[in-house]
């Protein structure tokens, strides 16, 4: 059976399902083992075939039927995913016989006769649509990192663009290489640090987003390949479907996101950086690099989905049992505190470096910043971590209980959900302060105009970390709804209200985000305590990184509200019990 | 701390209308009823988002369900029969298409949902086949849990839960999540955790299907003893006889309709086999006094 069938057998409606389920059968006859693999794919028709009674259905929201007959027989959980297997090893006794051609035969008459499929195995009509929305949120998540990595990218080009006499890379770096000699800015090669600098910190919230998109789209498909793996398709079946279904998914995702590019790019041309604005010749990356981008998505895309097939490769039965993970240890505390302590004394000590040279000093600066930078990465699960088990001790409503429990559950995803906002804060506090020096009254024109464009840039580095992050959190958000959607639901059942579980989930992402921002923008705020005496003559630049602050708030709260409104979606739509 | 018994919580308009479609006929001696379904049919076909096929049979055929104050019964049949559904009706968790549920005298179909969900919180205990312990929280936490949603403060409800893990011999699993237990150990502390709320009604819907007989027996006893001591009515759906056999009475059902035409009436004095339910030691249950009052 080709990718592409196998892969329309997962997405297709109802209509014609049933001929691709005989499609699969058949093909899968054929690819099965003469003996001992007979049987398998005669299992698969055991538990399809009853359950199209069940969830086909011409509903024009049902987008994947198929998909839903098959995931419903594996279920996301250990226990019920064992079950099923179980069940499907008790299948009716004379296919461990051998005997499949009659068995095929009735159990196809069971399937047209539905008095027949109550003493079939119990299927579940599965929610509509769980698969192509996930899906839909891991396009949408492949979409946004790739319109703000085309804008990084075009802001990146633009320095070049200005940097470079002939307006190449090859001739910024190697003036032989240059074809004409234009006028060139004067602090041009600076200003392509600084966007370079500015690119490395994004990479760490972009490529958050991209793993997740990654991590949530591959979850929910591991669901369906189990369940294939069980009925006898073969590996190389299984690896080509993740790959086609994960690169589909990344290249709509990143065509959607150059449409992005192209739309955020008036709002970049509208910021003054050197005193003048950017053009669309300047932004404009060019085709190579909206290919490389694209293939770049895809290829991401492509790992991930390959690594997380791997335990399904090796097990039909690829679930794991859910375990507590390991709290990060006290000592990433102790060692993060000197570290500051030291970047303090080292950035109060940069005139001692002034005689070796500018370069010297930047190089000594960033690396500081740097360095913190990466120690931040280091400390905020064990800062998550130490908030949540405080919050825990004595909750003040099972909302709270339940959240920090889920965070305690896994600090590192927890951190994660924040890590590109609790960045971006650093980095934007320390660029506000050179906003602060660039509104000081004894700098000449050409200082103020730089620390201005770090100040712009720092805050459109955080407005992007914002952006990334938000989407990110709501993915995720979103991807532990599905993951959690049955206990959930029992839940609600048991006479848990609805509005119980959205303020955890609220309480979930924002008690991460308020401890890593007070951190991040206290971290940055102390490395800069000997300037912070002129923001009292400065507001507005301050005031700029509390807006920056709040809009991150505001974003992440917009992704905390979709994936509500995911659960509220699953909650209400109708099933009928396994009776 | 202000949890009111939920039978109360009704008002006038709630009571039953005097359009009272068939009075409960009850034995001498029998106990009073607790529960009463009315003529219930559930069409999933008429649901707007349902996910079922046009065509299919109604889930529920004009059923008649009945169960007394701290009445056990099993509802049986083949799969497809309608009994998680009527499982699912009674307690409010689906609205019937036509048809009345009835809790103690109240049409729980004319209360709203959060009324609803406040009811099922308080007043009835749930026990599924697996998968309603929340991963991430540890058991004392699991079972403090429906306390909490009703308002009790953290320590008290903790301190409540510990006891009931202590009666049901886990105390020693308090700090463990539900992912470090076997599955017999999940569903006592879901049972635990069903009846810490002081429940009127059980609803168990397959509780011992992903357990082995052995460990499946055991958790009946437990459930059984934990119920009478309680005094709390048990509902409970199996494809087993001998776990139906824990129940004085079974009520069979195809096609969704109920079979038994005795089901109209109650069952008479309660079973011998409820009273037999044998209570393991460090399982001791006294009887509460306040039964049926969450709270």
């Amino acid at each position: 059976m080709n990718t592409f069938a196998l892969w329309r057998l997962f997405h297709r409606g109802s209509f014609g399902m049933s001929r691709s389920l005989r499609t699969v059968r058949r093909d899968m006859r054929s690819d099965a083992q003469p003996t001992a693999n007979a049987a398998v794919p005669d299992m698969a028709t055991a538990n399809m075939q009853p359950a199209t009674t069940v969830s086909e259905q011409p509903s024009p929201t049902s987008a994947d039927g198929a998909a839903g007959t098959a995931a419903t027989a594996a279920s996301s959980t250990a226990d019920t995913a064992t079950a099923r297997a179980s069940d499907m090893t008790r299948a009716p006794q004379s296919i461990a016989s051998g005997d499949t051609a009659v068995d095929c035969a009735a159990i196809d008459a069971a399937a047209v006769e539905p008095t027949s499929t109550a003493d079939a195995q119990p299927v579940r009509a599965r929610r509509r649509g769980d698969g192509d929305f996930t899906g839909m949120l891991a396009v949408i998540a492949f979409a946004a990192a790739t319109a703000i990595f085309l804008t990084v990218l075009g802001g990146l080009h633009g320095f070049i663009w200005r940097a470079s006499p002939d307006h190449t890379v090859g001739c910024m770096f190697d003036a032989a290489r240059c074809t004409s000699h234009a006028n060139v800015s004067a602090d041009g090669e600076f200003y392509v640090t600084l966007a370079i600098f500015a690119c490395v910190l994004l990479i760490v919230p972009f490529t958050t987003l991209a793993g997740s998109a990654a991590r949530l789209a591959a979850t929910r498909r591991d669901e369906r390949l189990a369940t294939l793996r069980l009925v006898g398709a073969t590996t190389s079946q299984v690896t080509r479907l993740t790959a086609f279904e994960a690169v589909s998914q990344a290249v709509l995702g990143a065509l959607i996101g150059i449409g992005g590019y192209f739309a955020i790019m008036p709002l970049i041309m509208m910021l003054t950086f050197e005193n003048r604005r950017f053009t669309f010749e300047q932004l404009w990356v060019g085709p190579v690099a909206l290919v490389g981008t694209v293939a770049g998505v895809a290829l991401l895309a492509l790992v991930s989905a390959l690594l997380t097939l791997r335990r399904v490769a090796i097990t039909p039965l690829g679930v794991t049992a859910r375990q507590g993970s390991t709290l990060p240890s006290g000592w990433r505390a102790v060692i993060f505190v000197v570290v500051l302590i030291g970047g303090f004394i080292m950035l109060n000590s940069l005139q001692l470096f002034a005689q070796v040279g500018r370069i010297v000093v930047y190089a000594i600066a960033f690396g500081i910043i740097g360095g913190c930078f990466m120690l931040l990465n280091l400390i905020g699960s064990w800062i998550v971590t130490a908030v949540a088990k405080t919050r825990v001790r004595r909750p003040k409503n099972a909302a709270v209980m339940i959240a920090m429990r889920r965070i305690l559950d896994n600090p590192k995803r927890a951190w994660r959900n924040v890590s590109g906002i609790a960045l971006a804060v650093f980095i934007a506090g320390i660029t506000s302060v050179c906003g602060i020096l660039a509104a000081g009254d004894n700098a000449d024109a050409r200082a103020v105009t730089l620390m201005h464009d770090i100040a712009l840039g720092g805050t459109l580095t955080l407005v992007f970390a914002a952006v990334l992050a938000a989407v990110s959190s709501g993915i995720m958000q979103s991807a532990n709804v599905y993951d959690q959607a049955a206990e959930y639901h029992m839940l609600i059942l048991e006479g848990t209200d609805a509005r119980t579980l959205r303020r955890a989930r609220f309480s979930e992402v924002l008690t991460p985000l308020n401890t890593v921002i007070i951190v991040a923008a206290g971290c940055s705020m102390f490395l800069m305590l000997p300037l912070l005496g002129s923001a009292l003559t400065a507001p507005a630049v301050l005031l700029r990184l509390v807006f920056g602050i709040a809009l991150c708030y505001a974003l992440v709260s917009v992704g905390a509200l979709c994936a509500n409104r995911t659960a509220a979606r699953l909650d209400t739509v109708s099933r009928r019990r396994d009776d | 701390m202000n949890v009111q018994n939920p039978s109360q919580q009704f008002s006038v308009n709630d009571a039953p209308s005097a359009k009272q479609p068939r009075a409960v006929h009850t034995q001498p001696g029998a106990p009073t009823p607790v529960l009463h379904g009315i003529d219930l049919v559930m069409d999933y076909n008429a649901t707007s988002r349902s996910t079922i096929q046009p065509g299919q049979p109604p889930a529920l055929n004009h059923a008649n369900f009945l169960v007394g104050e701290g009445e056990r019964v099993a509802i049986m049949g083949p799969s497809g029969s309608g009994k998680s559904t009527l499982l699912h009706v009674l307690a409010g968790i689906t609205k019937p298409t036509t048809g009345r549920v009835m809790f103690r005298g109240a049409d729980i179909d004319r209360i709203s949902e959060a009324e609803r969900t406040r009811l099922r919180r308080q007043a009835f205990g749930f026990v599924f086949q697996s998968g309603q312990l929340l991963p991430e929280l540890p058991a004392v936490e699991n079972v403090a849990l429906p306390l909490m949603l009703s308002g009790m403060p953290y320590r008290e409800a903790t301190d409540r839960a510990l006891s009931w893990l202590d009666r049901i011999g886990l105390r020693h699993l308090m700090f463990s999540r539900p992912g470090e237990m076997s599955g017999g150990q999940m569903q006592r502390v879901a049972i635990a955790r069903a009846l810490c709320v002081n429940p009127a009604i059980i609803f168990a819907d397959e509780p011992t299907g992903a357990l082995d007989q052995n460990t499946g027996r055991d958790v009946m006893q437990l459930l059984m003893a934990a119920a009478a001591a309680n005094n709390a009515a048990v509902v409970l759906v199996t494809h087993d006889p001998n776990i139906a056999a824990f129940c004085g009475r079974t009520v069979h059902m195809r096609d969704g309709i109920v079979l038994d035409a005795a089901n109209q009436r109650m069952g008479g004095a309660m079973p011998a086999a409820v009273g037999a339910v044998p209570v393991g030691p460090g399982s001791s249950f006294p009887r509460n006094p306040s039964q049926g009052v969450a709270r």
